[in-house]
């Protein structure tokens, strides 16, 4: 190999190496104040990899339960990291707002009971 | 249901029906320097479908905060199929995206009160049931009437339902109390609790546009002057929007009260980096990484990446042209 081959070869090496180093270096951004705060609260952040595993598992999560896949990247991207990680511990249990009619079997038969009574305030017009 | 159950059920009913017939009116108790009827008519209404109060709710107070909302979207936003419902938090997610300010505001009636006085319908979570059979639902208050002693919201499929002061409160403390506004960028609630507000902000800052941002803060900063979150967030707001002396001067300021401000060094780095002065930028970046070695480990991973990205270069001639005064 000739000195004019050899440094070709250099050059093409170190450019390919700061090209790697690059996509890290692209991740870099200032610091937004959601940081900040927690900082402050708790003095830990998630890590980088326990912030993905979080987010991956309500990913998966939301698609067993039917959310589109067109949508489950943006709706995981919008909450904070201490929603995501709610999310993904209690998706199942916490309070979803929806249709009444949606409560059937006993459970009709009980709250019917205690709306003619007065108790509770769901049908409208029973 | 044996005979048995059914006698019990018939003596509860009793009991229950001479329990609330006699109850004195809530509302004048609860509130009773609010005496006045107040019932926001202009608030829009969107009929719910299916299992889609959450939607129908959002888009209630997104649109009465100026954005034109529309269910559908915003069902592909927070709707749980299998759970036939939308969840709390991704309602607050999906009012970021929409460049809103999710505020849970505190839960009385006072400030759900003050709110309406303000002129901004409320998103509450009712349970209509039980609590160990909940029967969980959306609704916006959009008016209180004392002498009635009930509350109007839009609800489901009604644009203007009338529910009892006592039988609302039930529901919405069976829900937590938990009742959500929709904030523009620059107003502040009501009644405001500083630390909740300015995280609510910063969690929505990603989603609004800089001017809006800048608003929000500026609000902050006008009503708790010098709070070191808000001239932070208002800094990182005018670095966004390109204004990079503006934000080396606010980041400047920061540090000036705020010496061991790893973050605010950070990107301070960021802005200097980004008008040429790479040899300052290296040395506020060194000089984050060293504070945040000891008092906040968690940003040394950030600081070690801007560190990385800073070229290895000297200062650009106009680096040494005086800095902007710090704002002390």
């Amino acid at each position: 190999m000739n000195g004019r081959l050899k440094e070709i070869v250099v050059a093409l090496l170190i450019v390919s190496m700061s090209l790697v180093g690059l996509p890290a270096a692209g991740l870099a951004a200032p610091i937004g104040t959601d940081t900040v705060l927690q900082q402050e609260q708790r003095g830990e952040l998630l890590s980088r990899v326990q912030e993905q595993l979080a987010r991956d598992d309500l990913r998966a999560q939301f698609l067993a339960r039917g959310v589109s896949p067109g949508e489950v990247d943006a709706r995981v991207a919008a909450l904070s990291s201490e929603e995501l990680q709610m999310l993904s511990l209690k998706l199942d249990e916490l309070p979803a707002g929806g249709d009444l009619l949606a409560v059937i079997g006993v459970v009709f038969v009980v709250l019917l009971i205690l709306e003619l009574v007065g108790v509770t305030n769901i049908f409208t017009k029973i | 249901m044996g005979a048995g159950l059914r006698a019990a059920t018939a003596m509860a009913a009793v009991l229950l029906l001479t329990a609330c017939a006699s109850q004195p009116p809530v509302l004048l108790q609860l509130t009773p320097e609010a005496t006045a009827a107040v019932e926001l008519t202009e608030v829009a209404f969107f009929p719910q479908t299916d299992f889609q109060c959450g939607p129908a709710a959002l888009a209630t107070v997104l649109h009465s905060a100026g954005v034109a909302a529309d269910p559908d979207v915003l069902a592909d936003q927070v709707y749980v199929p299998a759970r036939q419902g939308s969840l709390q938090v991704e309602l607050q997610a999906a009012t970021r995206r929409a460049a809103r300010i999710p505020y849970i505001i505190d839960s009385s009636l006072a400030a759900l009160r003050a709110e309406l006085d303000a002129g901004r319908p409320v998103l509450v979570l009712q349970n209509l049931g039980l609590g160990i059979l909940p029967a969980w639902h959306y609704a916006v208050v959009i008016g209180i009437q004392p002498g009635e002693d009930r509350v109007i919201l839009r609800s489901g499929t009604e644009r203007r339902r009338f529910t009892p002061a006592r039988a609302f409160l039930r529901s919405w403390r069976l829900g937590g109390s938990w009742a959500m506004v929709a904030l523009r960028p620059g107003e502040l609630p009501a009644v405001v609790d500083r630390a909740r507000y300015l995280q609510a902000v910063a969690q929505a800052e990603r989603y609004l546009p800089a001017d809006a941002r800048r608003d929000a803060y500026q609000a902050a900063l006008t009503r708790w002057p010098g709070n070191p979150v808000a001239q932070f967030g208002l800094a990182y707001a005018l670095q966004v929007a390109g204004d990079q002396h503006g934000a080396e001067a606010a980041y400047r300021a920061l540090i000036g009260q705020y010496p061991r401000h790893a973050a605010a060094y950070n990107n301070l780095a960021e802005v200097l980096s980004a008008r040429g002065c790479h040899a300052q930028a290296r040395s506020a970046a060194t000089q984050a990484l060293e504070i945040a070695g000891g008092d906040y480990p968690g940003l040394v991973d950030v600081i070690k990446r801007t560190l990385q990205k800073v070229p290895l270069q000297g200062d650009e001639p106009r680096c040494t042209q005086a800095l902007p005064a710090n704002r002390h």
